[in-house]
């Protein structure tokens, strides 16, 4: 067949001279052939339709990519011509860990910067060497989604419902895969992979797996905003949806212009007014409209359901439309029972004594306990609004990749290595000097010092402004400042935790440690934090027992508790420190140690735990209890005893008792 | 055309045509294994891969999208040359040029910018596409230059 297609094709282009003398030479050009030539009509006739059609095949898939090209131009490539398409391309760019096909199958309404923040994600992770290729940030993590079986049911026109009938996912990771970095964020972490029954995600409810596909521009997408609603819907037993009644009635929605739409939608919370909120939210971005039915059922399901209790007393708006789109700053302030209120941009500031929590400007207090220098919100922050057949809405998702995207083009090397709990790999900032005050203020939270240490020698540390008691406002009761220290080998060292609370820490070898200290709450004031060889440590410095012999080591609780975990502890009955004249003592469980000192209106150390291991959680303010000297404790004798308690301050000696994690100070 | 001739010829036609198809055959595969532009094709896949930052000199992401699209475009003008002039004429072998330039183009692209250990199948069957076609366009000429090649101690074996 080929060959009657190309001879044919040879045949009718005899004539012109588009065609080289190949075959006229083949006579000759071959000794080892005997000459055959023919040039029977029949034959040509016969073969004339196959080389036609070879060329019009050739037609068509020009024709076929011309389309293609087009109809990606045009349409904008995303999405799928069919709404169980649409759920098996979601499917495929998950097994490929390709993120930005994932959001071109999301309905774009939904997404819409989405992509940009995605790629602004990417490019930051490589540049800060989180990734090894930013076109590929999870490598080393491997998804697999595979046997999908799907049904669909159809809701209304243009929305289906895909259930997910059988299909397992699969999960793994390689940390050979994982960029240097992230290797060494995750030195203590081992490869590991798990499974899971797709259909069966969601039995604990009694709702099957399923995701509510949308057409839109006449190519089915995967809905987030209807998936979670719908979800929701059907967990709570709540009334149907009114499927596409929001774009149906976009011209009652929204507002007449973007500063409207904010102060609107201000109005309408205050007000409690839920059905006039939600109809200020863009219908295609998030449907809460389609559902109002549903909302209200669910607002109501509360007692008089939720109330959100505070007046408006000013509130300016000021636009910037670019097209359909715009951004508008918002200041607005009024009262609750607690006192005044306002808010300034993405500035909140609270009634009362929650003053602080939402600082703007510098680290705030949330962020910098996860580690992160980086402010989200603040002055400058703007509602996005957006313009649909007239009317102005406004768009959460858009205003939540704002901040987003601000907090992403914040993140920097140090902020990120923080984070992932490797601040000692960073450049340091340099010598630690004992005995000399370091400064962390809001532009300089950070400080990643060196110090030429001796095993055996002993460090203590101090912070001011000192955190005042749990009965003062969250961020007053909150410590300024948290300090780790690394050994030379990079393992962070054992009590860290306590240095700053009067815990003097023995560096358990020789070489260049690393201190990073860390301001956690400087929102009032700057931080000072002083660390001294504690031998010439201020009177009152240290306040607690060193933890020489036990291993363990303390993490910083998401509200700026601290929990410390030992295995064996320093303080076993019947042991004395040496230095100090102290005494543990053993009833039941529960150990207990006291350390006295002898001087006129010196104060004594009491601390009391359970023994078989356990937590120490170091609390409250910093005691100004007098300790001469540094105690030594005993080795272990191997029978593993733990300290548990938790300071608390008195008149004349620490008392604890029990477990727990409390602001640390 | 003797039979060796016409099996040669036969050869290098299916080597055109196949080529050919592979060359349309790479639009509809994955042109990137795994990570961002996985599922992607055209302008879409290009913007992908392009928004993460890098760049080929004097390849612009418009360019590269026409490069991109010039392949399966190319892999059907194959076939139809191949129709109209057969696999040995002067169109023949200007699309073939055309198609190992875009091919080669296109994979040192996609290299520089997603990395060789993400290219999926999509750049690699183009680039053999490419060659197939151009193997296709001359093979006939080269078969008869080695040939020919033979001839002299093909005669001194005869005199002999």
């Amino acid at each position: 067949m080929l060959a009657a297609a190309a001879a044919d094709a040879e045949h009718g282009a005899d004539t012109g001279d588009d065609v080289t003398d190949g075959n006229r030479d083949d006579t000759t050009g071959d000794l080892e052939t005997i000459p055959f030539v023919s040039t029977e009509p029949v034959a040509r006739s016969r073969r004339r339709p196959m080389a036609s059609m070879i060329a019009a095949v050739g037609v068509a898939a020009l024709v076929l990519t011309g389309a293609f090209a087009v109809s990606a131009m045009v349409g904008g490539g995303g999405g799928s011509n069919s709404a169980e398409g649409a759920v098996r391309r979601l499917a495929d760019a998950l097994s490929h860990e390709d993120v930005l096909t994932a959001a071109d199958v999301m309905a774009p309404s939904e997404v819409r910067s989405l992509h940009g923040t995605l790629d602004a994600a990417a490019k930051k992770a490589q540049e800060l060497q989180l990734v090894s290729n930013s076109g590929a940030p999870l490598a080393g993590v491997d998804f697999n989604v595979n046997d999908l079986k799907l049904s669909s049911q159809t809701l209304a026109d243009g929305y289906v419902k895909v259930t997910v009938d059988a299909g397992t996912f699969t999960a793994s990771t390689q940390k050979a895969k994982f960029s240097a970095l992230m290797q060494k964020a995750l030195r203590n972490a081992d490869d590991n992979s798990a499974q899971s029954d797709l259909a069966t995600l969601f039995a604990d409810h009694h709702v099957p797996t399923f995701l509510v596909v949308v057409r839109q521009g006449g190519n089915w997408y995967v809905s987030a905003a209807y998936t979670v609603l719908e979800y929701e819907r059907e967990i709570g037993r709540l009334p149907a949806a009114d499927f596409g009644s929001g774009q149906r009635n976009i011209a009652t929605l929204g507002a007449d212009s973007p500063d409207a739409a904010v102060q609107d939608a201000m109005r309408a919370l205050q007000r409690n007014d839920w059905s006039k909120l939600m109809g200020m939210v863009s219908p295609t971005e998030i449907p809460f409209y389609d559902y109002r039915d549903a909302m209200n059922a669910l607002i109501h399901k509360t007692d008089g359901g939720p109330s959100t209790n505070f007046t408006i007393d000013a509130m300016t708006t000021n636009a910037q439309v670019d097209g359909d789109t715009a951004k508008v700053a918002l200041t607005v302030s009024g009262t609750t029972d607690s006192g005044k209120w306002s808010l300034r941009g993405g500035c909140f500031t609270p009634p009362g004594e929650q003053s602080g929590i939402y600082p703007c400007g510098g680290a705030p207090v949330f962020f910098g306990l996860l580690g992160l220098p980086a402010t989200g919100p603040d002055a400058g922050s703007q509602f996005d609004v957006v313009k649909q057949d007239g009317r102005w809405f406004v768009s959460p998702v858009g205003t939540v990749l704002d901040v987003v995207d601000h907090l992403i083009t914040q993140l920097d090397q140090r902020s990120l290595f923080t984070f992932l709990g490797i601040p000692n790999q960073l450049p340091p900032d340099g010598p630690l000097v004992l005995g000399q005050p370091v400064v962390l203020t809001k532009t300089d939270t950070m400080k990643v010092l060196t110090l030429t240490g001796h095993k055996g020698e002993s460090i203590v540390g101090g912070a001011t402004p000192k955190a005042k008691s749990s009965s003062a406002s969250f961020t007053d009761s909150m410590p300024p400042a948290f300090v780790q220290v690394f050994a030379p080998d990079g393992s962070l060292v054992g009590s860290d935790c306590c240095l700053l609370d009067g815990q003097p820490l023995i560096l358990p070898a020789d070489g260049t440690y690393v201190v990073v200290m860390q301001g956690i709450n400087l929102v009032a004031h700057d931080a000072t934090v002083t660390i001294w060889d504690t031998t010439s440590a201020p009177a009152g410095t240290v306040t607690e027992l060193p933890d020489t012999n036990g291993s363990g080591s303390c993490t910083l609780t998401p509200f700026g508790g601290e929990s410390c975990q030992w295995s064996s502890g320093v303080l076993r009955p019947g042991s004395v420190p040496a230095g100090s004249s102290g005494q543990c003592t053993t009833s039941g469980n529960q150990t207990t140690c006291v350390a006295p000192t002898p001087e006129p209106g010196g104060e004594s150390i009491k601390s009391s735990g359970q023994n078989g291991g356990g937590s120490f959680g170091v609390g409250g303010p910093a005691s100004t209890l007098a300790v001469p000297t540094v105690p030594t404790p005993t080795p272990s004798n191997g029978s593993p005893t733990s300290v548990n308690g938790s300071g608390s301050g008195g008149d004349n000696s620490v008392s604890s008792s029990g477990t727990s994690s409390v602001p640390h100070g | 055309m003797g039979e060796g001739a016409r099996r040669r010829a036969l050869l290098a036609d299916g080597c055109y045509l196949v080529g050919g198809a592979a060359l349309v055959a790479s639009a509809f595969l994955h042109w990137i294994a795994r990570g961002a532009g996985s599922g992607l094709r055209g302008h879409d896949l290009v913007d992908a891969v392009v928004a993460l930052g890098k760049h080929v000199p004097a390849l612009s992401a418009g360019r590269l999208t026409v490069v991109w699209y010039l392949i399966p475009a190319l892999g059907a003008a194959s076939w139809i040359v191949f129709g109209v002039f057969g696999a040995r004429g002067r169109a023949a072998r200007a699309v073939a040029v055309a198609a190992v330039v875009t091919t080669v183009m296109a994979d040192v692209a996609f290299r520089r910018l997603a990395g060789s250990a993400r290219l999926g199948w999509g750049p690699k069957v183009a680039l053999l596409g490419g060659a197939m076609v151009f193997a296709g366009a001359w093979a006939h000429d080269v078969f008869r230059l080695l040939a020919a090649g033979r001839r002299p101690r093909a005669s001194v074996q005869s005199e002999a």
